[in-house]
C-alpha cells in the first residue's frame, strides 16, 4: 500500500504492507500530492535478513546492534536467542529516508511490528521537526482539551475509558501519543495515524488547556507540581531523541511547554467518577477553585 | 575517574538537568537534576580525569566552604553518579 500523508506540517511518502492497524483512520491524513520537503518511510518483508553492514558499530546489547556512518544509522534487532534477525531499520540522520525490513518469520505479528516500528520512526521524525510526542491520551470534552499522561500500565487507558463512559461529546485526538507543539505561546496537540493498540485518533489540532500526570491513589485529588516535578514527569513521558543536535530542540520545546501549559498530578481511582471529578476541576467547580480556562 | 561521554548539561527554566544522548540514551532512560555545585562537579569531571581528592581540591579552590562540607558534597555527588552508572569505570 502506498499513501501520501500530511500530519500537521509533516509530509510522509508511506509505503506499507498491512492495513490491520491503519485501516480507515489513515484516510483522514491522506493527500493527493507531496511537496518537496517530505520524509520517505518504507516497509518491506524478506525471507532472510542479514547483518552485512560495514558501518561502525555504535552500540550493542543482547538483542540490538546499532551502526552508523556519516549519514545513516542502522538498527539491527535480533531474536532473544540471537539466532535470527527480527528486523532492520536503516535511516538517514535527517530522517528523510527510512527503510524498515521485517523478517517473514515474524508471521502473524508482522502487521503489529510494522505498526509499532513505523510509529517509532514517525515519532523520531516528529522530534526532529520540533514536535514533542507525549505518552498521553489527548482528548476534548465540553470545550476543554486535556492530556492524561503516564507510562505504560499507569492507568491511562482505564481513565480514558471512564471519560468515554461518562461524556457523550468526548473527542479523542490521539489515545496514545499525541504530538505537542507551540505557536505564539500556546501549546497544541495533534493526532496522527499512530495511536496505540486501539488505534483511536483524529486528524485534529486542539489548544491544550491542561496536562495531568496520573497517579493511582485511594482518594481523588488534583495537585500542582513544582518546576522540577514538571520537568521530570514530562521527560519521563516523551520519546527522547538520541542526538545532541535534537536534544537542544526538544529541551527548548519542553521549556516552553512547561511555561505555557498548566500541569498537575491527578490522583485517580479505579472508578468512573474519576472522570467526573477531573471534568469538574477543569470547570473550576471544586471548592475555592477558579476555572482553568475561559 | 571521569563522567562517561554522551551526557549533556542543559538548563530548562531554572533547573539544571543532565541528559543522556547517543548510546547512553539507549541505556539510561531519565534525567538528573543538579544544583550549582553539582553542575560544577559534573562539568569538571566531564573535562578532566580526577581522583576524589583532586575533585575536592577543585571545589575548595572555587568555593569558600569547609573541607568537611566539601567532602560530604563530593561523596554525595559521586554516590549518585555511581548509582546511575555515569562514571567511566575504566578510570576508577
Amino acid at each position: 500500500m502506498h499513501r501520501y500523508l500530511k500530519i500537521h506540517d509533516i509530509y510522509i511518502d508511506f509505503n506499507y504492507q498491512f492495513n490491520d492497524f491503519f485501516s480507515s483512520a489513515i484516510n483522514a491524513y491522506e493527500i493527493p500530492h507531496l511537496p518537496k520537503n517530505y520524509h520517505q518511510l518504507n516497509v518491506s518483508i524478506k525471507d532472510h535478513i542479514y547483518d552485512d553492514t560495514t558501518d561502525q558499530l555504535l552500540y550493542q546489547n543482547k538483542t540490538r546492534h546499532i551502526y552508523e556512518s556519516k549519514t545513516t544509522r542502522t538498527i539491527v534487532t535480533y531474536t532473544n536467542d540471537h539466532q535470527d534477525i527480527k528486523h532492520i531499520i536503516t535511516y538517514t540522520k535527517d530522517y528523510k529516508h527510512i527503510h524498515i525490513i521485517l523478517n517473514q518469520k515474524l508471521g502473524q505479528r508482522l502487521a503489529e511490528y510494522e505498526y509499532v516500528l513505523t510509529g517509532f520512526m514517525f515519532m523520531e521524525i516528529a522530534v526532529s521537526r520540533n514536535y514533542l510526542p507525549m505518552h498521553a491520551s489527548a482528548f476534548s470534552i465540553g470545550g476543554h482539551t486535556m492530556l492524561l499522561s503516564g507510562p505504560s500500565k499507569s492507568g491511562k487507558s482505564t481513565q480514558t475509558r471512564f471519560f468515554k463512559n461518562t461524556f457523550d461529546d468526548m473527542f479523542i485526538i490521539n489515545e496514545d501519543k499525541p504530538l505537542l507543539f507551540l505557536k505564539d505561546d500556546q501549546c497544541y496537540a495533534i493526532g496522527s495515524p499512530w495511536s496505540g493498540k486501539d488505534v483511536i485518533n483524529n486528524n485534529a489540532v486542539k489548544e491544550v488547556d491542561a496536562l495531568f500526570f496520573i497517579n493511582q491513589a485511594d482518594t481523588l485529588g488534583v495537585y500542582p507540581l513544582t518546576d522540577k516535578e514538571k520537568i521530570t514527569h514530562v521527560f519521563k513521558n516523551i520519546q527522547k531523541p538520541l542526538y545532541e543536535h535534537f536534544i537542544n530542540h526538544i529541551l527548548e520545546t519542553i521549556n516552553q511547554v512547561i511555561k505555557h501549559v498548566k500541569m498537575y498530578r491527578f490522583d485517580c481511582i479505579n472508578e468512573d467518577r474519576s472522570a467526573t471529578y477531573l471534568y469538574q476541576f477543569m470547570e473550576g467547580r471544586h471548592e475555592n477553585q477558579k476555572p482553568l480556562c475561559n | 575517574m571521569r563522567i562517561k561521554s554522551h551526557y549533556v548539561i542543559k538548563e530548562i527554566g531554572n533547573q539544571i538537568v543532565v541528559v543522556p544522548i547517543e548510546k547512553e540514551a539507549m541505556r539510561f532512560n531519565g534525567i538528573i537534576s543538579l544544583n550549582q555545585t553539582g553542575k560544577f562537579l559534573f562539568e569538571t569531571l566531564q573535562k578532566e580525569d580526577l581522583s576524589k581528592e583532586e575533585l575536592m581540591h577543585k571545589v575548595l579552590e572555587r568555593y569558600e566552604v569547609s573541607k568537611a562540607q566539601v567532602e560530604k558534597d563530593v561523596e554525595s555527588f559521586l554516590e549518585k553518579c555511581m548509582e546511575k552508572a555515569l562514571i567511566d569505570e575504566d578510570n576508577l
